[in-house]
């Protein structure tokens, strides 16, 4: 299968740069055990098991996917495209980054908002229902984490009321 | 007896009460919920517990956990969606249960015999615990080395996927554990220059990328589950003394399997119910009917899983060698509050100990009333639409992560390994088998390292205490099965079908 090839090349190449990484480590002087022996013999290990994945050994022993499909219901609509699939898993990271990098400039009330909005949007929930679990996750959210845990969320343009 | 006082005045305390109570509802709130799983739970309760005293600390992450492993048992029982993975391995036996107009029965047996396999757990952890921390005394380097090499294995031969794939994902998540300072050396390996990692991937936020983001990631793909139909639920806990009366065999087997594979470093709750439904169903007078809404598997595989949560504790708290993945993060939440893990932690801290073991009896006792009005209120809260759940988990994923450091690097850490837990979850490796070496990295290699150096690179030493031998030959053999099991299919000739 070619997921399997992908996969034990993967993992075969991490084993490579971990081992390839840790001859470039320093020995600990005196000693012939230095920090480099534990990445190396994982490295060895993933070398050895990408191989082997790639050769699709194993590959019997996997449970086949356990479908749930809902018996009464009616059938589930058809997958979306590719390109579309991919866009929309990478939609939480993105959005997570988008937390990372604006959160000092904008404020937490602001950024949650937006996260929340954009994230029930795009799972279906009606506009406006989305706007309003926006406007209420985000400050409950702050008051719990800012207010009764005293986690320092960043202030940026709209600082909390309270 | 002072010392079970002293445990008594630990956990009455009020601060502690309210997290016990606070806590298992949040647990059964998002245990009941399909796609949120015990371990996420778990791990996006932990920010929390750095604002509470160690035994509320501990409280929370125990009662949180239980009830969500229960839980997990509602939306299998009327949706056949397994609410956790510890739930899956029933899920269809009680959905045909709800088809038989028997959801009463159904979700009664799994509250019931959860909360009495979680005592019968507790009295287990409770037994076990102080013997085998006596015996882990005498324990070397070597001895440590093997068991926490035996913890990964277990790890791989549970994970029911390919067993190499389940060594690779171990082998990565030791090679995470790299990178950083932490190490015998102290030396900054892999951190390719960037400050943040110098003190190594923080665990936390690589537990909830993995375990709550990739699963947001997941949703994003899936279609909306059915929503449930409203009915009113009759008696919760008729017929279930009836049962308890009709299959005591198989609750005691349940519950001594589930002991069992909890305590064993590296397997836990599913794993545990995936036995027992299979033991029970073969040992079973009428195994025809399983599968068609039969109480008997229901009521041995609820009885073990819930006895492997609290066991899985066993080797947690006496090796600091996770049995599971929750208790892997409550062994992060135990060394923050000071209750470092080790045979010693029965004297220096005993009070402690006796105060865990109060808390599960109380979490499991309470489980039974709360669990009544959740299964009342499940028709509500499983109407909730998973727009508005995901979306708020993933803010939680965020401001948790955060508040874990207070360090917006740990939310770039929950990303990057929402990814990875989500790609590796499509090409078939086992996510909790990456977390275990994750953990269990540092330990793995400061034992080998010093039993290296103290052994002057001979690897003779490694097998000469007897102990060690023992945890050797087990160690390996455990490695060699998946070969032994290949190479039986193939002697066996090809028109072998695949497992299913």
């Amino acid at each position: 299968m070619t997921s399997d090839r992908i996969s034990g090349v993967v993992t075969g190449l991490i084993g490579v740069a971990l081992i390839v990484g840790a001859s470039g480590l320093p020995a600990m002087p005196g000693q012939q055990i230095g920090p480099s022996i534990f990445p190396t013999v994982i490295g060895a290990g993933l070398v050895l098991c990408g191989f082997l994945i790639a050769m699709g050994v194993g590959r019997s022993l996997e449970d086949e996917e356990v479908i749930v499909t809902e018996g009464d219901g009616p059938a589930p609509p058809p997958p979306p495209a590719l390109p579309v699939q991919v866009l929309r898993a990478a939609l939480p990271i993105a959005l997570l980054l988008f937390y990372v990098f604006t959160i000092k400039t904008l404020g937490f009330l602001i950024v949650a908002a937006v996260i929340v909005l954009v994230m029930a949007l795009a799972l279906g929930a009606r506009p406006g229902r989305a706007a309003l679990l926006a406007l209420v996750a985000s400050p409950l959210i702050h008051f719990i984490f800012a207010s009764l845990l005293r986690v320092p969320l960043a202030p940026g343009l709209l600082p909390a009321p309270w | 007896m002072d010392v079970l006082i002293d445990a008594f005045r630990l956990v009455l305390q009020p601060d502690v009460l309210v997290t016990i109570l606070v806590a298992s509802a949040y647990g059964l709130v998002v245990g009941a919920l399909p796609g949120l799983s015990a371990t996420m739970a778990t791990a996006l309760l932990v920010p929390i517990t750095y604002y509470m005293s160690p035994i509320a600390a501990v409280a929370a992450i125990i009662s949180a956990s239980g009830m969500a492993i229960f839980a997990g048992d509602i939306p299998g029982c009327l949706l056949r969606i397994p609410g956790t993975p510890a739930s899956a391995a029933y899920t269809d036996e009680a959905y045909q249960m709800t088809r038989k107009g028997q959801p009463e029965l159904a979700l009664g047996i799994c509250l019931w015999f959860s909360a009495l396999g979680g005592i019968a757990g507790t009295l287990a952890l409770s037994v076990l615990a102080p013997t085998l921390a006596e015996f882990a005394l005498n324990f070397s380097t070597f001895e440590y080395f093997w068991l926490a090499f035996l913890g990964l294995m277990c790890a791989t031969l549970v994970a029911r996927a390919s067993p190499i794939k389940a060594i690779a994902s171990v082998l990565l998540g030791l090679a995470v554990a790299c990178i950083g300072v932490e190490n015998p050396a102290g030396v900054a390996r892999f951190t390719f220059g960037v400050p943040d990692l110098l003190g190594g991937i923080d665990v936390i936020a690589a537990l909830v990328g993995m375990f709550a983001v990739s699963q947001v990631m997941r949703a994003m793909l899936t279609p909306d589950p059915p929503p449930v139909p409203k009915r009113k639920f009759g008696s919760i806990l008729a017929g279930q003394i009836a049962l308890t009366k009709r299959y005591p065999v198989q609750q005691a087997r349940g519950n001594v399997v589930g002991v069992i594979v909890g305590a064993l470093p590296g397997a836990g709750a599913d794993m545990a119910a995936w036995i027992s439904y299979s033991i029970s169903k073969r040992f079973s007078k009428e195994p025809k009917k399983f599968g068609t809404g039969h109480p008997e598997g229901l009521v041995e595989a609820g009885a073990s899983n819930n006895a492997a949560v609290a066991s899985a504790w066993v080797p947690s708290l006496i090796f600091g060698i996770p049995g599971d993945t929750i208790t892997a993060i409550a062994i992060g939440v135990l060394y923050m509050k000071g209750l470092n893990p080790g045979p010693t932690l029965f004297t220096s801290n005993a009070s402690s100990m006796y105060a865990i073991y109060l808390i599960f009896l109380l979490a499991n006792i309470i489980m039974i009333p709360l669990g009544i009005l959740m299964i009342r209120a499940s028709a509500q809260v499983l109407r909730v639409p998973r727009a508005y759940i995901m979306a708020v988990v993933l803010l939680l994923c965020a401001v948790g992560t955060f508040a874990s450091g207070n360090n917006l690097f740990a939310i770039t850490t929950a990303a990057a390994f929402g990814l990875i837990g989500f790609v590796m979850e499509k090409h078939g490796f086992p996510v909790a088998a990456l977390v275990l070496g994750i953990v269990m990295g540092t330990m793995v290699e400061q034992n080998l390292v010093t039993s290296l150096i103290k052994s002057d690179g001979s690897i003779l030493p490694f097998v000469q205490r007897p102990v060690s031998m023992v945890l050797a030959a087990l160690t390996i053999s455990a490695l060699l099965w998946p070969v032994a099991a290949w190479l039986l299919r193939r002697a066996r000739g090809p028109q072998v079908a695949p497992q299913g």
